[in-house]
Parts: structure tokens; C-alpha cells; sequence
């Protein structure tokens, strides 16, 4: 008994310590974020010299933020494609997982591949690691003119991507990191910048606040393009706001974003009741965030930005719903087409183009009566392209 | 309906008494047969996934033969399972004992992350092994103290330490991906023999390992009465508890290492991939027991069930199926298998 006894009370202090080591490393996590200085903002504008007053920071955060939401123009290949050479070939699409923009966007790739004469092969990696290396073991084995990695992790599959390189096919990665990321031997890039995201959030909460902003970013911080976002957006408030406005980075697992998305927020809003802006770096996570705000009894204080432009969450902006704005895509469908032409280079041993990808912040001001107005450059993108590739500079 | 955290499949009747069998009630597959019917009814019972596993490789290879039916395709299949198929085996041996051990991914991962950040700040591969092997160590004895001297049941045990060793590997690499790993932790997993990695051949190794054990050995034997019945056993002499302490210390050191050769293949670790490790190598595990020795958590089953599930899915995504097909295959595959073993338990016994 006295075994037991002790036994308990051993537990209890390790449970105490445990969760005194937590509150410690919250704490200086909040330290270390409010002491981040990363430069990644810089890319978003040019700064300002009067952007610590707080009128100088209001008037460039809603400068900045008027930017953002103005209409995007059409980003069409930048040189035509040797179509003849093209046909035949067949070009790997290894999927990180079953979202419906990870479907839209291999549906994209392959009407672009069916348009080019291209046979497209897709690999589901259904969100495993071993999946992933699978797929790309698989289009080495198979023979592949060319691969796509979407929003798979090139450090996650180095063994065969390394024999896919050996064997001289051009890979192509998606949505896994900035555009300036060393590219290691793969061809090239297809993503957005997700610093600028991050930093096109922060200039909306900056405007939206007039900086007087209490912000929480939560980003899945295992991946490099969630991580970035949400140091884009801290940098941005270190920037124009680095004395009256706050922000922290929240992580939470991916895998566990149904569960715990929700729980993490509660838990933020409870620890700092000055906080007025969310930022889920995705519009997914949104869905877990609302019902938290909505929980604790603050919706009306509350705002929310986030990130994708999908449709369910424009409809809820739109309708005056609990998301207020969101950093969206242009059509999924032409991302899809701009990771066929960058693949379509990479086999046709042309250089690489920038196909970063455009982003518009949409909010009530801007987002319309309709999807389609959001991106209306990219209305009928597929004969620009098409035209594109076709033109006499590419045979 | 077995206790709660403890594994019953099938009728492991046989098995509930040390000198029983398996789930044939005793006889056995290889006991008294009385004709036609009873022949099939074992046959099916004891090879219903290696024949079906068989004619799916055969009708995928006529149906695909420039695709499928090439080495290229099989060695890819194999090599992707490798760490899988440790894992199952990991899972048979705490299964085989009666007991559940969902910590074994959990292991893996955090041997994974510590062997990737002790490579980078430059640890010999000795120093990486007997680390993960004393962390194997110690999570087993941990598992096995609290479940077999505490009487905490097994499944919830394991379940907490998986999710606690889920956490442990983000802290361990700072909610970071560990990438660029390189030198001897790699030259192990990735050497090549018939154009195999190294990794694929200790899985099979590991699967003889554990056939070795399990059919040959007293302890074997030991494991399977002791899943069966821990009282019977009891009496009959066996260290029951000594046993099932020993499976969940082996099942984590096994666990351990496959998380060592996992960052030596892929060169990199995702904390993130814990949960991805969890059901394909119970499924198998739970496949193989409907096969070969039936009722029992078997090595050679475990390997059949694991090749027919990677077989059934990477055909089927190779015709281009749908992403959802994987899973229904999955399910059913399972479903069926034990289904399909059961029935014909159940009509040999009439015909018996």
C-alpha cells in the first residue's frame, strides 16, 4: 500500500513538473517569437521609413493591403513548346494526399497533359511518407519522362529522387517551399511565396486593426511552406508594427488538425484575451478554428484570415460567416497547367520558367457576387496557353 | 469476446491449453481429415491469401504486362514494405502473446529522429545503435512492467505510449523535418544485393528470424499458449509473465531498429509520420493469421498478407483506379480473409 502510495506521488510530481515545463517553454516560445527577426517581409514591399509611428504603419499596411486585393493579371508561359516533341511522352504525378485541391489540381495537370498529347500517370502517396517514396520508385521504374511532386517534400523521397535525377529525369516540385528554395538538382519550382503570404495576412489584420493588431498565426511548422507563412506574417508585424501589435505562431500536427486545431485555439484564446485576429495558415483549418472562436464567446471581437481561396470558405465570407478574408489561388485548374509547362520544359531541355504563383487577398470589399470574378484575367486560360505553346518559338 | 486489450482471433481454442494447437480446435490442420470436402476446407483455410495473393499478381501481370510484370515494379514493392513488414512482425510477436502493442510506430519514429539528429552531430553508427537499442529496451520493459506487473490493460498502456512517443519525436527534432542524413546509417540500409537494399533483405531475414522462432522454438510455442490461455499455461509450468514482458521488450527493440533503417533508407525523418505506420502493419499481422497457420499470429503469414495488400493497391493504382479503391481493397482484403478462414474452420469442423 505504502508502495502504491508512494507511486502516486511520484506521479503527481512528474505530472506537475511536466506541465510546469510546458508553461516554461510556452513562455519562451512567445519570447523567441516576439524576438524573431527574419527579413522574409522585405519581399512583400518596400519599406518605409516612417512605418514605426503608428500613422506611417496604418497608412502602408493599407496601402500594401489595397495592392493585394486588386485584380491579378493572367501569368501565361512565357515562351511556346515543342508540341510535336512533347507527344508521346509520359509524365508522373506523385500526389501527397486526397484533398480536393490536390485532386483539382492532378484533374488540371491532366487535361493539360491530354491538350499536349502527354500521357499522365498519378501515384497516390495517400499522405504517407512510404507512400511517397513508393511513387517515386515507382515512375523511375516505370520509365517517366518527367515527375511531379506535389506538395511532397524532396528531403522526404531523397533515395529515389536521387535515382530519378541519376537517370536524368527532370522532376518538378509543388507547394513545397518558396520559390527561392536551392533546387537541388530538381528542374523547377511551381509554388507561391509564402512569405508574401504570410506577409499579405499581416498587412490586412495591420490594416483591418490599424495596428493596434493581437494576432495568433497557427501553422503545421513541420512543413517548411506552413513554417514560412507563418514567420512571413511575424516578420511583417516586427516591420510595420513592432511596438503596439503582437503576434504568435502556433504549431500544431497536421495529422492531428481535426482534433486539435480547435483545442490549440480555445487554448490560445484563453491564455490572451487581447488576441482579435487569427491567421490558420490554411483554409481547411479554418473549419476547426471558427467553431472555437464561436465556443468562447467571442466571435464578434474576433477576425479570421486565411488561406486558399476555397470555394466553402469564399461562400462563407460571402455570406458574413466567422471567416473575413482569405489569401486565394488563382483557379486550381491553372496551377495544374503551370506544373505541365514546367514539366513540359524540363523534358524538352529548356530552361525552367518562374511560375510562382499569383495571389489576391479577398475579403467583403472585393470578394463579389461570384468565384468566377475573383480571377477574371484567368477566365479561358487554357487557349492562352495553348496559344502560348504554340507560338513559333517553340519548335 | 476476449478482455479488453487482449487478442483472441479466430478460435484459439487449441491454443488456450499448452498442449493444444490452434484454432482447430487441437486437430490441427495437419490432424484426422475425412474427405473431399474437409481437404478444401483446409486448404482454404490455411492458403486462402497465398492463392489469392497468387491471382492477383498473375491476372495484374497479364493485364498490365509492360508495367507491372516487371522487376522494376516488383523490387519497388517490396523495397516500400520493408519497414512495414518489421513493423508487422513487431506487432505478430506481442499478438502472438495475447497482447496488443500499438506503441510500435511510436518507437520507431523516435529511435528514426534520435538516430537522424545523433548522425548529424556526428555519432559513430555504434553509438546510434546502442541507443536506440536501450531506448527499445527501456519502452518494452516500461510497456511490459505496467502491463503484466501493474495489470494496466495493454491496449490502452501502449496507446498512451504511443501518443507520448508520438510527442517525444517533435520535441526531439524541433517540430522539424531532419533531412540530408548521410554515412554509415545509410551505407547499412541502402547496400545492394541482386539490386535489393539492405533494407528489404533484413525484413526477410526478420521474417525467418521469426518463423525460426515461433515454429521451432520452445519460446515459440511459449508465446502461443501464453496468447491463449495465461492461467492453463500457468499451471502447466510456463513463465507467463516472463514471456509477455520479453514480447513487448522485443517487439519495441524490433520496432526500434526498423526505425534506424527507415532514416538510413529514406535519409531524412518527418516527426509528423507516426500515425502513418499504425494499421498496415496490424492488418498484416492480422492477415497473416488467417493463413498458413491459421489462428495464429505466423511470420510467413504475416508476409503473405503484407504482399497481398501492397500487391492489391499498387496494381489497382497502376490500372489507375481511384485514390478511395486502396482503402476498400485494404478493408475488405481483410475483412474477407478472416471471414473466408473462419467459414471454413467452421465447416471442417462439421465435416470433422
Amino acid at each position: 500500500m505504502l508502495r502504491l502510495q508512494k507511486a502516486v506521488a511520484l506521479g503527481m510530481i512528474a505530472m506537475v513538473t511536466l506541465v510546469l515545463a510546458a508553461c516554461g517553454s510556452e513562455d519562451s516560445k512567445d519570447a523567441s517569437t516576439a524576438s524573431n527577426d527574419t527579413s522574409t517581409a522585405s519581399a512583400v514591399a518596400s519599406t518605409t521609413s516612417d512605418a514605426e509611428s503608428g500613422d506611417g504603419c496604418v497608412a502602408e499596411a493599407q496601402k500594401l493591403a489595397d495592392g493585394f486585393r486588386a485584380d491579378v493579371e493572367l501569368k501565361a508561359p512565357p515562351t511556346g513548346l515543342d508540341m510535336e516533341a512533347l507527344k508521346g511522352k509520359t509524365f508522373w504525378f506523385i500526389n501527397s494526399g486526397d484533398t480536393t485541391f490536390n485532386q483539382d489540381n492532378l484533374a488540371a495537370f491532366t487535361e493539360a497533359g491530354k491538350a499536349a498529347g502527354v500521357n499522365v500517370k498519378a501515384y497516390q502517396a495517400r499522405g504517407t511518407v512510404n507512400g511517397m517514396n513508393a511513387g517515386v520508385a515507382q515512375a523511375v521504374a516505370q520509365g517517366a519522362d518527367g515527375i511531379v511532386l506535389f506538395a511532397v517534400d524532396p528531403e522526404l523521397v531523397a533515395t529515389p529522387l536521387k535515382k530519378a535525377l541519376d537517370a536524368g529525369i527532370p522532376v518538378v516540385d509543388a507547394f513545397n517551399g518558396g520559390p527561392d528554395n536551392p533546387l537541388d538538382g530538381l528542374f523547377g519550382h511551381v509554388t507561391m511565396d509564402p512569405s508574401v503570404s504570410g506577409g499579405m495576412a499581416a498587412d490586412w489584420m495591420l490594416a483591418d486593426s490599424e495596428c493596434s493588431a493581437s494576432a495568433a498565426a497557427f501553422a503545421a511548422t513541420v512543413y517548411q511552406i506552413q513554417k514560412e507563412m507563418g514567420e512571413g506574417a511575424e516578420a511583417e508585424f516586427k516591420r510595420l508594427c513592432p511596438d503596439d501589435c503582437k503576434i504568435s505562431l502556433e504549431s500544431f500536427d497536421l495529422a492531428k488538425v481535426a482534433t486539435e486545431l480547435g483545442t490549440k485555439t480555445q487554448s490560445v484564446l484563453r491564455r490572451d484575451s487581447s488576441i482579435d485576429y487569427l491567421f490558420p495558415v490554411f483554409d481547411s483549418g479554418v473549419n476547426y478554428v471558427v467553431p472555437a472562436v464561436q465556443q468562447s464567446g467571442r466571435a464578434d471581437e474576433i477576425k479570421i484570415i486565411g488561406h486558399d481561396g476555397v470555394d466553402t470558405n469564399l461562400a462563407d465570407i460571402r455570406a458574413g460567416g466567422g471567416q473575413d478574408a482569405t489569401i486565394a489561388f488563382p483557379p486550381t485548374a491553372w496551377i495544374g497547367w503551370a506544373m505541365f509547362d514546367q514539366l513540359a520544359r524540363g523534358a524538352l531541355g529548356l530552361e525552367a520558367a518562374d511560375w510562382t504563383i499569383p495571389m489576391r487577398l479577398v475579403d467583403t470589399t472585393n470578394i463579389g457576387e461570384d468565384d468566377s470574378e475573383l480571377f477574371p484575367a484567368y477566365q479561358g486560360f487554357q487557349d492562352k496557353f495553348q496559344e502560348a505553346w504554340n507560338a513559333a518559338d517553340g519548335s | 469476446m476476449p478482455a479488453a486489450g487482449r487478442v483472441d482471433v479466430g478460435e484459439r481454442a487449441a491454443a488456450r491449453s499448452p498442449g493444444g494447437d490452434d484454432m482447430t480446435g487441437g486437430r490441427g490442420p495437419d490432424g484426422p481429415r475425412t474427405g473431399f470436402g474437409r481437404s478444401v476446407g483446409d486448404f482454404v483455410a490455411r492458403f486462402g491469401v497465398v492463392v489469392m495473393l497468387a491471382v492477383l499478381f498473375i491476372g495484374f501481370s497479364i493485364a498490365m504486362p509492360d508495367t507491372f510484370f516487371t522487376s522494376g515494379n516488383v523490387k519497388t514493392m517490396v523495397n516500400a514494405q520493408a519497414i512495414v513488414l518489421m513493423l508487422a512482425i513487431a506487432a505478430s510477436i506481442a499478438l502472438r502473446s495475447g497482447d496488443f502493442d500499438l506503441s510500435i510506430p511510436g518507437v520507431m519514429t523516435v529511435c528514426a529522429a534520435l538516430s537522424a539528429i545523433l548522425v548529424r552531430d556526428g555519432a559513430s553508427l555504434a553509438v546510434v545503435i546502442a541507443v536506440v537499442l536501450a531506448v527499445g529496451l527501456l519502452v518494452g520493459l516500461i510497456n511490459g512492467l505496467l502491463i503484466v506487473k501493474l495489470g494496466v490493460d495493454a491496449f490502452v498502456t501502449t496507446l498512451g505510449m504511443l501518443t507520448a512517443l508520438g510527442g517525444i519525436a517533435y520535441g526531439v527534432t524541433e517540430n522539424d523535418i531532419i533531412a540530408g542524413v548521410s554515412g554509415p546509417i545509410v551505407d547499412i540500409a541502402q547496400w545492394e544485393l541482386f539490386g535489393l537494399p539492405g533494407v528489404t533483405w533484413y525484413g526477410w531475414v526478420l521474417v525467418a528470424l521469426a518463423w525460426y522462432v515461433y515454429e521451432r522454438t520452445p519460446l515459440g510455442r511459449y508465446l502461443l499458449f501464453v496468447g491463449g490461455g495465461r492461467d492453463a499455461t500457468r499451471l502447466a509450468g510456463v513463465p507467463v509473465d516472463r514471456v509477455r514482458i520479453g514480447a513487448f521488450i522485443a517487439s519495441a527493440v524490433v520496432s526500434a531498429l526498423a526505425g534506424m533503417l527507415l532514416v538510413g533508407y529514406l535519409g531524412s525523418i518527418d516527426p509528423s509520420v507516426t500515425n502513418q505506420f499504425l494499421l498496415q502493419p496490424f492488418a498484416a499481422a492480422f492477415l497473416g493469421a488467417t493463413t498458413i497457420a491459421v489462428g495464429r499470429f505466423n511470420a510467413l503469414g504475416t508476409l503473405a498478407g503484407m504482399y497481398l495488400l501492397v500487391v492489391g493497391i499498387t496494381g489497382l493504382q497502376l490500372l489507375g483506379a481511384e485514390s478511395w479503391v486502396s482503402d476498400v481493397f485494404n478493408g475488405v482484403a481483410l475483412v474477407l480473409a478472416v471471414a473466408l478462414a473462419r467459414i471454413a474452420v467452421r465447416s471442417r469442423e462439421k465435416l470433422g
